[in-house]
């Protein structure tokens, strides 16, 4: 059996370990507020409430809580509606929302799941079905999480998977066009891997794969080391320059270089690395542009002998 | 203006009323708010005598509504049985609700001057 392991580095740590789980009430009625406050006491979360629905949603934007427990009886729109924008954005979709509502007709009950509610609580609500409704939505949403934060890692190497260095390379770009930052993407090849599955078998392989994920990922808590395909990994670094880079990858190679492989005492592993800096390419530059640029410099790491760094065309750095 | 046919009738003081007392009545966690639900009932009748004289239909059901929803999570079902049984006769009146309804707005006040009531003996 294979374990899954993620390597705990700033970036891939399960979700929600440390965080209180947060609520949020949307009802118009004080009286719900005041009575959940006191009902849910002892309960581990984090209680927040709003008085009218555009409240609710602009406090669910801010605050992504685990569960709201939405009225559907509001004034400026009801809880339908309220509902229904909550799942059009995705800042908030995902949120598990339970229903809450004097109103005791079936079709609302229908209307409300079909919506996307995880479940519906009658009031005036008993106080031991109203925690165990929202225990069970917290836990739910919790293990929907841990299933969304999985998707994204990779089974071999417990790094970030390629989606999740393509949303993740985007948004950098973006931000470090935005806000005028530095941005640095490394990418990195393991030299002759067909090689070294052909002569000690694909197992070995496997933990070539593995070793140089946790190499890769054991530097600054800032960078990104994601598995790209095969044995090729990105490393994305967020306000880090072309020299600055040139020196995280300078140490990736060593490591890699001078690592001692397991009943292989005289087994040397390499590595070839090629460097892109946002900033050094022209302005407009996209994510697409900036893997197409690294990877034309590990193309050329590749062809001049393997086991060394080039920077980016265009990055006038120089190489290692 | 529509009417307000409780007013007609002579008024009834918290003191005539047969205490009404809550299943939260020894609960020591729930009593502050229980205090200041019961507290608040006489501003509440206010409330809907307005809006009954006002004939704004939209607001008087929407206390009832509230009350409704949270009576019982007082420890009040009474008060959430009279008010649900407003709240349907609303939904089914029509032009004359306050007139085709005053029997059950008479009811919940009542039963909310019950509670109220029952104030005074609460445990301190």
């Amino acid at each position: 059996m294979r374990v899954l392991r993620i390597c705990h580095n700033e970036r891939t740590v399960t979700p929600d370990q440390n965080q209180t789980p947060r609520l949020l009430a949307i009802d118009d009625s004080e009286l719900i507020h005041r009575l959940l406050q006191v009902r849910l006491q002892g309960e581990h979360l984090e209680l927040h409430g709003a008085l009218s629905a555009g409240d609710g949603l602009r406090m669910a934007q801010q605050l992504q809580p685990e569960v709201i427990l939405l009225d559907i009886e509001l004034d400026e729109m009801d809880g339908f509606e309220v509902l229904s924008r909550l799942k059009q954005d995705p800042r908030t979709q995902d949120i598990a929302v339970i229903f809450i509502s004097a109103a005791s007709d079936t079709m609302d009950r229908v209307r409300g799941l079909d919506l996307g509610a995880v479940d519906f609580i009658a009031k005036p609500f008993e106080v031991v079905e109203l925690k165990a409704r929202v225990r069970s939505a917290m836990r739910m949403r919790h293990l929907v999480r841990i299933l969304e934060h999985r998707a994204q890692i990779d089974g071999l190497s417990g790094l970030w998977n390629r989606r999740y260095f393509d949303q993740r390379l985007a948004q950098e770009v973006s931000e470090a066009q935005r806000f005028d930052r530095p941005l640095s993407l490394v990418m990195c090849d393991v030299d002759r891997f067909k090689r070294l599955n052909d002569q000690f078998g694909h197992p070995f392989g496997d933990g070539v794969i593995e070793r140089v994920a946790q190499l890769l990922s054991g530097g600054r808590t800032s960078d990104v080391a994601c598995r790209y395909g095969g044995e090729e990994f990105g490393v994305i670094l967020p306000s880090t320059t072309a020299e600055q880079a040139l020196e995280v990858a300078e140490r990736q190679r060593l490591s890699i270089e001078g690592h001692a492989w397991n009943g292989h005492p005289d087994l040397i592993v390499t590595a070839s690395f090629g460097v892109a800096d946002l900033q050094r390419m022209p302005s407009g530059a996209t994510a697409d542009d900036l893997v197409r640029a690294a990877d034309a410099a590990l193309y050329r790491a590749k062809q001049q002998g393997r086991n060394r760094i080039e920077v980016a065309t265009g990055n006038k750095v120089g190489h290692a | 203006m529509v009417k307000d046919p409780i007013q007609r009738r002579p008024p009834s003081g918290a003191g005539d009323e047969q205490p009404l007392f809550g299943d939260f009545h020894d609960d020591a966690d729930m009593r502050p708010i229980v205090v200041m639900f019961l507290g608040e009932i006489p501003r509440r009748i206010e409330s809907l005598h307005a809006n009954l004289q006002a004939g704004d239909r939209a607001a008087f059901r929407r206390i009832v509504h509230q009350i409704k929803g949270a009576g019982g999570g007082y420890g009040f079902q009474p008060i959430s049985e009279a008010a649900s049984r407003l709240e349907r006769c609303l939904d089914a009146a029509g032009d004359r609700w306050a007139q085709e309804c005053h029997a059950h707005f008479d009811s919940l006040v009542t039963t909310l001057r019950r509670a109220h009531a029952g104030l005074a003996h609460l445990p301190q």
